[in-house]
């Protein structure tokens, strides 16, 4: 397992490498550069500019400057917000995301599992029904429209909540339902799927006859075997939410991190795009580990290290 | 104990084509999952609709004398009426006609991303899966990286090279769209391998496409479902967003996507421009999703009878 | 099977009865009594985002001069009525040589917000900075008016050899390279707006990355900044004309979405907004409802290296086919004007406005006919009998894609001409039109100071901004002239010569001079929302419980 592990690093930080190369030179094979903008500015102006930020150097000198500069744990100014390093922008806006992620994944996951187990016990039934819609109206209504309705009805009308900003917990509510609505209807569907199956096999069967409880047989012999196409999607579900949600935080107006993955890259602000993309991608790298050493608790005959044959 | 004499025994000899002949009359997998789906009425009315669906999708257009493209600026954003069945837009364009439109366009790229989704994720993953350790270590990297570049740069850089088009956005949903479904295969596989009747078919000499194919996918197929259900709403959104940035269909074509994305920008003003593509995408979800259910429990070789 | 029936019907009944309750909101604008506490002089604004950065030097966008303006002062400062007055900033009176070259400012006793005086010193100091190449300023052209200065930033001259002297502490003498009567105007824009010496010296790249790096000189300072949340500015307690200032907080969030823009004002949460798109209808008959003229131009742009726009009566033919006034009353709706020009209105000219003096039009709006006659002669001089497909590039803003819609269809109506829409990103658009990568756009053309010069010089041959790769030497010659006349009669004339060349070329076609539609609360008083710079001045505002 150690060893399994060590390896799993070494790889980790390859796909990092090879993550943030690949990002390096595609973004700058998008037409323009930060300073493109609509009012032209004078062309020793734009040297001056291209100079101070070393983007006038060669690309492979570049790609070898930031490397070098994120060995050490630099990962430079913003191009856009002049003087902010991107250490900085991440600190400061990350939080906001996270706590928004985390809240939304346990409501997701936690009614999510729900409805899908009481959906496939219960199955062709009145909460079958009412879940199978809550996940049709949570995946085929998309979260923009579920939040500003939210927002329209609970704030704007009955003024329970506030409409937006952030702050105290009763800021976080609105949001985090919203949010959660997608992570419910995935993991919801996926586990009456998955628990249907299971309920046909032999074993469940023999549960029965060996006269163990109901509650026994759904926890320890249905949801274990069950719940592993649900890890398989929390996995990158977890690390995309975390990280923020671009539409969620703007329509809450949150000052979270989702907003720079999009605007970093239509500003074309080099650091900020691959200070964001690292972010994203250790902890998806993370998550995507976690989930393959969550495979073999879950279920002891998924052995990873070794191959098929 | 009862002395049993070799007399009592005769000697029958290996009859090939007795042992290969089976009680029931033979019908082929396919044909038996049909016969399954057609007993599904919810599944059956599911597919009914989706057929009208596209029949309408089709023919609606030309219900009304108006074309998708024409503005009438002095009309617009118009609540239901007898000429406007479903009102107008923001350039007073008619909605009735504009929403089937957006369905050929809408239907087409859900199916077809769905379908491309599957098979390449399928493939992908089933391959990971099985074979395990060092080819799923690298493989699984290959997705994490597919995961971590930003989509939006590779959706831009496509739109530069390619330029506006029905494949380009196809393509540009395909690039990064398969790798979720190739991480539940290949999770399901890794699962699945290890039980008893994938050693059976290993010990009887099944080549690993074989074993992949007929015994692992078929076992998968619920979660495959699903996953796939999910993506045809994912499409139609995604593709709202594409056309949005510019990489989508071109104006004044519509799709539901697009139709529901500008009516988001006035949703406090004209809700009903919203609700009437967000009804069509909703149900038609409703109707894959029990169709989806229906498939799931008729290609299930557990539920075979 | 009921049960799915069942759902469906559920789920019907639920978006009705959400869609009910959207449609119940839809009409009626706030009706809601001026509540509680409108005493306190406090005042809601959106900034929509975060301010890039609050630089005086490097700061390029609007978000940023927003807040720039109204915590320093300038020489000058626009009056309520826009117009530029002796006393109305840090300069207490002005004396201009014959010449019209040699500014000498005398600065009034003020102090900047930690109790230090202004000096002449530190204006020399801040716009030297501005041209010094290691401060790479954006903006370093704005101050290229000045002798010296543009030498001094691309590194052929030195920081001594600007025109810009402090003769002693509260005189301030600037020469310009040529005469401009724009540039008491343009001592009040961002980029000449000056900290103090020492704060520059001490926080270096940091200035302005948060409130405790700056150090103010205006009607109010910053006392809390929220990275990506909110600004909260509060009255300046050292300002020179504090008796002027009522406020005494402004509270500004960053909300980005329209309907929770919308939203927040409704529930009076913001007390004024940029109504966004659509929503015009809904405020348009409150009382709340007015719109301000942006000094802005919009206009169709052709390339005219493009094998069918480098003929000028097909340019003529597209700009004369379009239906400006259905445009702007049915499709923009936000009080934008039909634009038969280039110069907007408002522009101050010799003795009054710029567009009365060169006439209002150039040609006539919806003019059909006189279109399609075009169009046939442009396309036998260009020796074709059937027009390619063009290309019509936009972008993902909300406006420019309904925009360009709208111009399709006018050119299918009047010209019977398809015309294919390419949206692309908002960077990738522009690279596209630097290199010449289209055949016309729907593009716009905002004031940088309060002169005609400021819409033409851009048409010149080499100007970066031309990227209608328009050329006409008459022009170019007219322009450069005009560019040094010291003699203002004359010189406007040849800028009103200039605009006539090319409106006669039209390597664009004028469509709309923008509006911006706002809504006040009422209970809000003189709070204004100039031409051009910031988006507000609310140094004289003030709240009015009625």
């Amino acid at each position: 397992m150690l060893n399994y592990s060590l390896k799993r690093f070494v790889y980790m930080l390859i796909t990092l490498w090879v993550i943030v190369t690949l990002t390096f030179f595609l973004m700058h094979m998008i037409p323009g550069d930060p300073f493109t903008s609509e009012k032209k500015v004078p062309e020793q102006i734009r040297q001056n500019m291209l100079a101070k930020y070393h983007l006038d150097k060669p690309l492979i000198v570049q790609y070898g400057y930031y490397l070098n500069n994120l060995i050490h744990g630099d990962l430079g100014i913003s191009l856009k917000y002049l003087n902010r390093t991107v250490d900085d922008i991440i600190k400061q806006s990350a939080p906001a995301s996270f706590q928004l992620g985390i809240q939304s994944i346990i409501l997701g996951v936690i009614f999510g599992l729900l409805f899908g187990i009481i959906a496939a016990l219960k199955r062709g039934g009145g909460m079958d029904y009412i879940s199978m819609f809550l996940a049709i109206i949570g995946i085929s209504v998309p979260n923009f429209i579920i939040a500003t309705l939210l927002q329209l009805l609970l704030a704007s009308k009955l003024k329970w909540l506030p409409v937006s900003g952030w702050g105290s917990f009763k800021y976080t509510i609105l949001p985090s339902i919203a949010l959660s609505f997608s992570t419910l209807s995935i993991i919801s569907r996926m586990m009456r799927t998955s628990m249907l199956d299971v309920i046909g096999q032999d074993y469940i069967k023999t549960a029965k006859a060996k006269g163990l409880s109901q509650f026994q047989i759904i926890w320890k012999h249905m949801v274990r075997n069950a719940i592993m196409p649900v890890v398989t999607v929390l996995g990158p579900l977890f690390a995309g939410i975390v990280t923020g949600t671009f539409v969620i935080e703007q329509i809450f107006s949150i000052p979270g991190l989702g907003k720079f993955f999009v605007q970093s890259i239509y500003d074309e602000d080099y650091s900020m795009i691959l200070g964001t993309t690292i972010f994203y991608s250790v902890i998806l790298v993370v998550m995507m580990f976690l989930v393959d050493i969550a495979y073999g608790l879950i279920d002891p005959r998924v052995r990873l290290a070794k191959g098929g044959k | 104990m009862v002395d049993i004499s070799k007399d009592k025994f005769e000697i029958v000899g290996a009859n090939a084509s007795e042992s290969q002949s089976i009680v029931r009359p033979s019908i082929s997998y396919w044909q038996d999952a049909w016969r399954r789906l057609r007993k599904n009425k919810v599944a059956m009315a599911s597919l009914v609709f989706l057929i009208l669906l596209v029949i309408m999708s089709i023919i609606g257009p030309h219900l009304r004398p108006f074309d998708y493209a024409h503005q009438d600026l002095f009309n617009t954003n118009k609540p239901f009426s007898k000429v406007h069945w479903f009102g107008t837009d923001y350039l007073g364009r008619d909605l009735f006609v504009r929403v089937w439109m957006g369905a050929r366009v809408s239907l087409f790229i859900g199916v077809v991303i769905a379908l491309l989704d599957a098979i390449i994720g399928v493939t992908y993953g089933g391959i990971a899966g099985y074979f395990g350790g060092q080819v799923d270590n690298i493989m699984m990297r290959i997705v994490d990286i597919l995961y971590g570049i930003p989509y939006l740069i590779l959706v831009i850089l496509l739109m530069v090279v390619m330029g506006q088009g029905l494949w380009t956005i196809i393509t540009a949903m395909v690039m990064t769209g398969w790798v979720g479904m190739a991480r539940i295969v290949r999770g399901q596989v890794l699962q699945l391998k290890e039980q008893e009747f994938v050693l059976a078919a290993k010990t009887l000499g099944a080549s690993p496409g074989r074993i992949i194919l007929r015994h692992l996918i078929p076992n998968a197929l619920g979660p495959i479902i699903v996953s796939m259900t999910f993506d045809v709403p994912n499409a139609i959104f995604s593709e709202a967003f594409l056309s949005y940035i510019g990489l989508g269909i071109r104006a004044p074509l519509a799709s539901w996507g697009t139709l529901a994305n500008d009516a988001t920008q006035v949703l406090l003003m004209y809700p009903m421009q919203l609700f009437i593509p967000g009804f069509f995408i909703s149900i038609t979800m409703l109707a894959f999703n029990m169709l989806g259910d229906g498939l799931r429990d008729a290609l299930d070789p557990r539920l075979r009878r | 099977m009921k049960g799915h029936k069942k759902i469906v019907i559920i789920g019907l009944v639920l978006l009705m009865a959400l869609s009910a309750v959207l449609a119940g909101c839809g009409g009626s604008a706030s009706s809601s009594a001026s509540n509680s506490g409108n005493d306190k002089q406090v005042l809601n604004l959106n900034l929509i985002q975060e301010p890039p950065t609050l630089d005086p030097q490097k700061a390029t966008d609007v978000v940023s001069i927003d807040i720039l303006t109204e915590v320093l002062d300038g020489l000058t400062r626009y009056d309520k009525d826009g117009k530029i007055k002796p006393g109305s900033g840090l300069a207490k009176s002005w004396d201009i040589s014959n010449d019209g070259l040699t500014y000498t400012f005398h600065l009034r006793d003020a102090k900047w917000s930690d109790g230090n005086p202004i000096t002449a010193q530190d204006f020399e100091y801040a716009w030297k900075r501005a041209l010094d190449p290691n401060t790479a300023s954006q903006y370093a052209y704005q101050l290229f008016y000045i002798k010296g200065a543009e030498e001094y930033n691309s590194g052929k001259g030195s920081a001594d050899q600007v025109a810009v002297k402090a003769l002693d502490e509260k005189t301030l003498q600037v020469t310009l390279k040529a005469p401009a009567p724009q540039f008491l105007g343009l001592t009040s824009f961002v980029t000449y707006l000056p900290l103090e010496k020492s704060v520059y010296e001490k926080y270096g790249d940091k200035v302005g990355t948060d409130p405790d790096k700056l150090v103010y000189s205006g009607p109010f300072v910053i006392s809390q900044w929220n990275h990506e949340q909110s600004i909260t500015l509060k009255k300046n307690k050292d300002y020179w004309d504090s008796s002027s200032v009522k406020l005494q907080i402004v509270n500004f969030s960053m909300i980005k979405d329209n309907n929770t823009i919308i939203q927040n004002y409704d529930n009076n949460m913001l007390d004024s907004i940029f109504v966004p798109g659509d929503y015009i209808d809904k405020y348009k008959n409150s009382g709340e409802y007015s719109d301000k003229a942006l000094a802005t131009t919009w206009y169709v742009q052709f390339n005219t290296k493009s094998p069918v726009f480098k003929n000028a009566n097909i340019r003529k033919a597209f700009a004369l086919a379009i239906d400006r006034k259905t445009f702007v009353e049915q499709v923009t709706k936000d009080g934008s004007i039909p634009a038969e020009a280039m110069v907007p209105p408002g522009v101050p000219g010799y003795n009054g406005d710029f567009r009365k003096e060169a006439g209002e039009t150039y040609f006539k709006d919806n003019d059909v006919a006189q279109a399609k006659e075009l169009l046939k002669k442009g396309m036998s001089e260009l020796g074709i009998s059937k027009l390619p497909m063009v290309t019509l590039l936009g972008d993902d803003t909300d406006n420019a894609k309904k925009y360009d819609q709208a111009l399709q269809q006018m050119w299918k109506q009047n010209l019977g001409v398809n015309v294919q829409i390419q949206n692309v990103a908002f960077k990738v658009r522009l690279d596209m039109m630097d290199k010449g990568n289209y055949d016309m756009v729907l593009a716009g053309w905002g004031a940088d100071y309060n002169d005609p010069l400021t819409f033409l010089d851009m048409w010149e041959t080499n100007n970066g901004n031309n990227t209608a790769f328009y050329s006409n030497p008459e022009y170019d010659k007219l322009i450069d002239e005009a560019k040094v006349n010291g003699d203002l009669k004359s010189r406007n004339d040849q800028l009103i010569q200039a605009e006539k060349i090319l409106m006669n070329d039209m390597p664009i076609g004028p469509v709309y001079f923008q509006a911006r539609p706002f809504v006040v609360k009422p209970y809000v008083k003189d709070l204004y929302f100039p031409t051009f710079g910031s988006d507000w001045e609310f140094k004289w505002a003030y709240i009015q419980n009625n």
